[in-house]
Order: C-alpha cells, then sequence, then structure tokens
C-alpha cells in the first residue's frame, strides 16, 4: 500500500511498462537504478527520466521538487545518438 | 501459428510493446509474424511506421514511414524531419534501423556501418536495444524535434 508521501510513477521503458511507488524524497538518480535493477536493464547503458518534453535532471533533485503529478506517467529514455 | 526460434525471440518484445502502446495511446498492429505497424502522434499530426523483423535480432529491424490510405512506404509526405534522428535523406539515422546502412538501402546515410556488425554494441546505439526502446526514441524525437514534413 502506498504511503501518503509516495509518488505513483507509470513508466514507459524499453522492457515494456512498469509501475511503482517511490517515497517523495527519492532521487531522479535512485529511481532510474532501483528501475534499473527491478527490470534488469543492462549495466552498460545508460537512461534518462522524462515527464512529457521534461527531463527530470539534475539526478540528484528529489521527486517533490519536481512538481509531478500523482500518479505521473514518465519515460525511461535510453541513451544513444541519431548521426 | 509456428513457434519458430526467431518468434520466441520476438514475440516478449512485441508484447512489450504492445503494453506501452497501449499506456501511449499508441496504434500498434502486428500484420504478419515479422511485420508491425505502429502510429504514433504529434501535435495534430500522425505518423506510421511498418517494421519489417526479418533476421532481427542477428540484424536490425527496417523501420519504414508507412502511409496505411496508401501502404506506400518511405514517402517524403510521410516522414518526418528534424533532431539527428530524422535524416534529411528520409531514413532513421541509426544502428538499430536497417535502413539506415548504405549496403541494404541506398538512401541509407552510412556507408560506413557493416550490416554485419554487432549493432547492438554500435556506439551510437547506447541503450536502445529493444523494439519499446526504439519506438520510444522515434516517440520522443516528434515531440522534441519535430521541424515539419519532408516534403
Amino acid at each position: 500500500m502506498n504511503k501518503p508521501s509516495d509518488v505513483q510513477l507509470e513508466f514507459a521503458t524499453p522492457q515494456g511498462a512498469y509501475s511503482a511507488a517511490f517515497d517523495k524524497n527519492t532521487s531522479v538518480h535512485d529511481v532510474i537504478q532501483q528501475v534499473r535493477t527491478a527490470l534488469q536493464l543492462p549495466s552498460d547503458a545508460a537512461f534518462e527520466l522524462w515527464f512529457g518534453d521534461k527531463r527530470l535532471e539534475p539526478e540528484t533533485r528529489p521527486l517533490n521538487s519536481f512538481h509531478l503529478p500523482n500518479p505521473a506517467k514518465v519515460t525511461l529514455l535510453a541513451t544513444g545518438s541519431g548521426v | 501459428m509456428t513457434i519458430t526460434a526467431a518468434s520466441l525471440v520476438i514475440q516478449p518484445e512485441l508484447q512489450a510493446l504492445q503494453e506501452v502502446a497501449k499506456e501511449r495511446g499508441w496504434l500498434f498492429r502486428q500484420e504478419t509474424e515479422h511485420e508491425f505497424v505502429l502510429g504514433l502522434g504529434c501535435g495534430t499530426e500522425q505518423f506510421f511506421l511498418r517494421v519489417d523483423l526479418t533476421d532481427y535480432r542477428a540484424t536490425p529491424a527496417a523501420w519504414h514511414w508507412y502511409n496505411p490510405q496508401t501502404n506506400a512506404l518511405d514517402q517524403s509526405q510521410d516522414t518526418p524531419r528534424g533532431g539527428t534522428f530524422f535524416h534529411p535523406s528520409g531514413v532513421i539515422c541509426a544502428p538499430w534501423n536497417r535502413l539506415a546502412y548504405q549496403s541494404v538501402n541506398p538512401k541509407g546515410p552510412h556507408g560506413d556501418w557493416d550490416i554485419r556488425g554487432n549493432w547492438v554494441a554500435h556506439a551510437n546505439t547506447g541503450g536502445t536495444r529493444t523494439l519499446v526502446a526504439m519506438a520510444l526514441r522515434i516517440d520522443h524525437e516528434l515531440q522534441l524535434n519535430f521541424a515539419g514534413r519532408l516534403a
């Protein structure tokens, strides 16, 4: 059960849809790490967290500092370049 | 449907893509065992991709821009431009797109990439190693970098 201080995030990830609750003080970096672990994403790849057209950065910032809706639909975007 | 080694690899990725498509309101339609259509919105614009998974993952998938009314592939009016992924040649320029390889597609920008190489390990692939990751990247580029149609 979610605590009142939790933020529910509904992710689109490279492995599909994923949903989890995080304490509002969790940093974006830690959110990415927890999802990476839960979904066994490749350890040698980098990912960014986006809410719509806004990247959640710097990743040291906690979730509550971004004033996201609750729940929030976010995207875990794999890095890579177009050339 | 016959279960093949290829379908065992592809089906979990297609299921994951279908999940995300449903959640994001994208059109997803599997046409054959090795082909699907994806529809993405961009403001008031709609774009469609027809993706050929022949020999995927040994070789990258082929991400064609598609017109569902005419069934035409890779026409300028159905192709977005903008950013670094939507190349002026009309090809999504990334190692995970077979069409970016000039040895496969004359319009492919990259004569320097080897289609027999390991696209997953290519530096420009980064973490974009699944069909969902590729679709998310294309959608992301449409939302952030769309600058109109090629024609």
